[in-house]
């Protein structure tokens, strides 16, 4: 699942139960409000956490100086989960009233804002970017789509600046009288953190765009090292491209391809065609042990019974009604008993050039 | 212990078997190596060279093993297929070095001759490297085997060549200890071969036990010619006391010299004379086609040998460039030429007497020393048969304990009654009928040789080697009885006056027998040395495989012209703070330790101090 989606839809929960939770709240709710804030911002400690971890797992090859922020955030998320939680375990002092409780509410209803437009921009990042939406991760994505997705993190820094300067003036302006300080000063502890959270948050996703899409840009980090491609993408590539190498190195297999035969004799054909012979078989029988399937000879008569395994078998000509057919054999069939195919160790990109034999220069 | 390990450190292939002690019959295991940049995969054998990659020459990581992230020299089947194209950077034959008293084998001298200025390695250091490599196998293959790789769960028996001086072998003992392997034991590769043998016919469960195939009274000689070097060992078989579980008992009584001749001569022979046989067609190749030429003839060869329905083969030699139609030689080798050059250059039907010319500095060259000098294995095996019967003719134990038939006939050799093949050479029947044919033809006229058969001739000397160490552990099977595969002896300058242009002779007393077994201790009685305190003091040593007959204490005159000098030996006591350059006298105890090295203490007389002797690894010069 994308993590854009992801965002999408836990920003959508936050911003619906914030707003109309107060509006649809049962009576018999109403005095546990407090909790149901409290729970509500755990939810979101919990969401910054895992948002983190996806994003360090994602980044920390990549652009390892992106990580020293996501592990930040998800320290923070965790801070907030344990800070809530006791709020959460804890009865809240019955004099709290209704202006900080609406304090709280307008706090969380712009946070919870931010993290739909930042889900949006994410969404937008992932999914609608054009080529990035089948085997790309991020930093494929051309660089067209930059113009549109900086405007979101923009707005995104400016909107949790802008948070950051409300918490603060609201909770010296509105804080009652009868308020402990003690507990005021927790609440704007949590919320700051919140504030901070989402403030780093946007700082990565704007060092990130500058990353990946300006690209030349000497202020970012150079990317070094490949991006490896998630399990399901270019799989077998490597190893694919070891095995096309060896065939090459050993038995000029591509040479041989490659090459228009047309203008050549036979005999200049069939010299080359030793040279690739000796080669690919020496490698094929290093890495497979490969025998006929039927043992006996080509044109003699078959029965494929009813029980025989369908990958045995290839049945051509007049295939009509039900086992036990009879038959010519045509072609003995090949299989192999090993498959010991070398191991490739660095992920293939399969949509850059990759190297089969590189240039060969003699350093005289 | 859980299992017995054995380790083959071959001149150009490695291998490593395990054997689990509770039951099983040693098997090898794969061993993990690279194949190319990015690519690693498993072979049973590791080829014994090592590439020093050049800086940049590969992406970060991508010559990357499980067990070492970074590394810029290569070990393995990449290495060497690197190294044929850019030999200025490929050390090999390490193993031949390791045995050469001409150089210092501590000195980073390889590759031999490369103008690299620095990354050289020395002898050991690529000993020791190939052996950890070894080392980070096994423990990969014991995790899969047990979950956890615990060294200390096996016994590790590593083979050296019966023609190893001490020298050599306490190089290789050292080197094994510091690649992580700790003590190991030492055990000579004809030997090992010989254990897989009796191994083999045990695991098969045969009616034919392998004692059924010997007799009291034969004298097996063991032929090991691998890809570079060549080796042989004669085993006695013996009527075994009355009483015993076995009813033989099993004797290594010769060993013979290091050749440095083996089967990759004969392909550069082949490659050379079909470059030749092109250039008379009128097409000259270049160094780079040379190298494909040397495949395509390994692999003639191959062919031709086993099967003798072929006439000829075609050998087509591409261009290192792209074009493989247009630029493609082709010509062809016929039978009779590769049976010329490979069965009567190598194995000539020669005389018995008839023997290679005197011994040349080995080592210093690779390929072309040997084969310029003496080709013909035929010779080697007549020097190492005369040299092997003047041995026995030195003591008469062992001459007794050989059975007159060995001894008798007309030819001045110790006669063998039946063979055990080794090494990928003998894999061609062709060659092993010419051996068995020459070696009938010095016995006696219409005697036969018989052939022992052998496992699989690759493997054998590390399946051997593993097979040792569980019949050392569980005390069943049967020990070949060896000991010190020569006798070592320590030279006396004799006190007489100076007289300009005269050496005076050099007298040397013998300090360990051959035959010594393993875990024997003994004092020297009878010869004191007076060591100058704060200062090293050398002394000359001495060794020989041909004397049999001397006990400890046996003084030889003339120990320079009788005797093979091997590196001196040098002590250095502390200083004595009351008295400098006092002399202190002491006597010489020589131990043969429970693995197999060889350790000289000088003991002083009058308290408990001791000083152990050192090998003087420089170059005599």
């Amino acid at each position: 699942m994308h993590t854009g989606y992801m965002r999408l839809a836990i920003s959508a929960i936050i911003a619906v139960a914030l707003t109309a939770g107060r509006l649809l709240m049962p009576e018999s709710l109403i005095d546990d409000y407090a909790g149901y804030v409290a729970m509500t911002l755990a939810g979101l400690g919990a969401y910054m956490v895992v948002e983190g971890i996806l994003m360090l797992r994602r980044t920390a090859v990549q652009r390892p100086g992106e990580s020293k922020w996501s592990a930040t955030r998800i320290l923070l998320g965790a801070f907030l989960i344990l800070l809530i939680a006791g709020v959460g375990i804890l009865p809240l002092p019955p004099e709290i009233g209704s202006v900080a409780e609406s304090y709280r509410w307008i706090a969380l209803a712009v946070l919870s804002v931010y993290v739909l437009c930042e889900a949006l921009m994410a969404r937008h990042r992932f999914v609608e970017a054009p080529g990035a939406d089948t085997n790309q991760s991020a930093g494929q994505a051309p660089r067209a789509a930059a113009s549109q997705t900086v405007k979101p993190i923009k707005r995104g820094l400016v909107l949790s600046v802008l948070m950051l300067f409300l918490i603060v003036s609201y909770s010296k302006a509105m804080t009652p009288d009868f308020l402990p300080a003690g507990l005021e000063a927790y609440r704007d502890v949590v919320l700051a953190a919140v504030a901070l959270l989402i403030l780093i948050d946007a700082l990565v996703a704007v060092r990130k765009q500058r990353g990946e899409y300006a690209g030349s840009s000497e202020t970012t980090q150079p990317i070094k090292a490949p991006r490896p491609p998630s399990i399901q993408e270019g799989a077998g590539y490597g190893e694919v491209l070891a095995f096309l190498s060896l065939l090459q190195e050993k038995g000029r297999f591509i040479d041989f391809v490659m090459e228009d035969v047309t203008t050549f004799n036979d005999t200049q054909v069939a010299a080359a065609s030793r040279v690739v012979h000796q080669g690919c078989a020496a490698v094929i029988r290093e890495y497979f042990e490969i025998a006929p399937v039927h043992g006996g000879k080509e044109g003699e008569k078959l029965t494929i019974d009813k029980g025989a395994d369908p990958d045995h078998y290839r049945l051509v000509g007049k295939v009509t009604g039900a086992p036990p057919f009879h038959g010519v054999v045509l072609h003995r069939g090949w299989k192999t008993a090993k498959l010991a195919l070398p191991r490739y160790a660095t992920p293939v990109d399969p949509s850059a050039p990759n190297i089969i034999t590189p240039v060969e220069v003699e350093v005289r | 212990m859980k299992y017995s390990v054995g380790i083959d450190l071959g001149t150009s292939n490695s291998c490593v078997s395990i054997c689990d002690l509770d039951g099983g019959y040693p098997a090898t295991i794969n061993i993990t190596q690279v194949l190319g940049p990015s690519v690693i995969g498993e072979k049973p054998l590791l080829a014994s060279v090592l590439y020093l990659s050049i800086e940049n020459e590969f992406g970060r990581g991508t010559l990357a093993l499980p067990w070492n992230p970074d590394d810029a020299a290569v070990i393995g089947a990449f290495a060497r297929e690197r190294g044929a194209l850019a030999p200025d950077r490929l050390v090999s034959s390490a193993k031949s070095w390791l045995c050469n008293p001409q150089v210092d084998r501590h000195a980073p001298i390889l590759p031999w001759k490369s103008e690299l200025e620095e990354g050289k390695l020395s002898p050991f250091e690529a000993s020791r490297r190939y052996l950890e490599h070894l080392r980070q196998a096994l423990e990969q293959a014991l995790v899969a085997r047990s979950g956890t790789a615990s060294l200390g769960d096996c016994m590790i028996v590593l083979t050296v060549p019966a023609s190893f001086d001490e020298v050599a072998r306490e190089l290789t003992h050292q080197a094994a200890r510091e690649a992580g392997l700790g003590n190991v034991t030492l055990l000579e590769e004809p030997q090992a071969a010989f254990y897989a043998w009796i191994a083999g016919s045990e695991a098969r469960q045969t009616v034919e036990h392998w004692s059924s195939e010997v007799r009291a009274g034969d004298l097996v000689l063991v032929c090991d010619v691998g890809g570079g070097t060549a080796d042989f060992t004669l085993i006695a078989v013996a009527a075994a006391e009355a009483g015993l579980s076995q009813a033989l008992e099993l004797h290594r009584i010769a060993v013979g010299e290091h050749i440095l001749l083996g089967g990759d001569n004969m392909d550069l022979a082949l490659a050379y004379a079909l470059k030749d046989q092109m250039s008379a067609e009128g097409h000259e190749i270049d160094h780079w086609q040379f190298l494909s030429l040397v495949h395509a003839a390994r692999a003639a060869k191959e062919r031709l040998l086993s099967d003798a329905a072929i006439a000829e083969i075609p050998i087509a030699v591409p261009t290192r460039g792209a074009s493989l139609f247009a630029n493609t030689l082709s010509t062809t080798l016929s039978r009779a030429r590769a049976m010329a050059l490979i069965v009567d250059g190598y194995f000539p039907r020669t005389e018995v007497t008839e023997l290679p010319k005197a011994r040349k500095s080995v080592g210093l060259q690779e390929f072309g020393l040997d084969y310029a000098t003496e080709p013909a294995f035929s010779k080697h095996l007549a020097r190492f048969l005369t040299r092997a019967r003047e041995n026995v003719r030195s003591d008469p134990a062992l001459a007794q304990l050989l059975g007159d038939w060995a001894q008798s006939g007309d030819a001045p050799i110790l006669r063998p009654s039946a063979v055990l093949f080794n090494g990928g050479v003998f894999h061609a029947e062709v060659l092993r009928e010419r051996v068995l044919e020459v070696l009938g033809s010095w016995v006696e006229p219409g005697a036969s040789v018989k052939e022992i058969k052998g496992v699989g001739r690759d493997t054998a000397v590390a399946l051997g080697a593993a097979y040792y160490g569980a019949a050392q552990l569980t005390g069943r099977g049967i020990k070949i009885r060896a000991g010190t595969s020569r006798s070592y002896y320590i030279g006396l300058e004799s006190p007489m006056p100076a007289v300009p242009g005269y050496t005076p002779p050099v007298k040397a007393i013998c300090i360990v027998p051959q035959g010594s077994e393993e875990g024997t201790e003994w004092d020297l009685t009878g010869a004191e040395f007076g060591l100058v305190t704060g200062e090293p003091v050398e002394f000359r040593f001495f060794s020989s495989a041909v004397r049999a007959g001397d006990r400890i204490g046996t003084k030889v005159e003339n120990a320079d012209k009788t005797l093979d000098e091997t590196s001196s030996l040098t002590v250095a006591l502390p200083p004595v703070v009351s008295e400098a350059q006092q002399v202190v006298p002491v006597t010489l105890r020589p131990i043969v330790t429970e693995v197999g090295t060889l350790e000289l203490w000088m003991c002083h007389r009058h308290s408990d101090r001791k000083w152990k002797l050192e090998f003087n690894l420089r170059p005599q010069k």
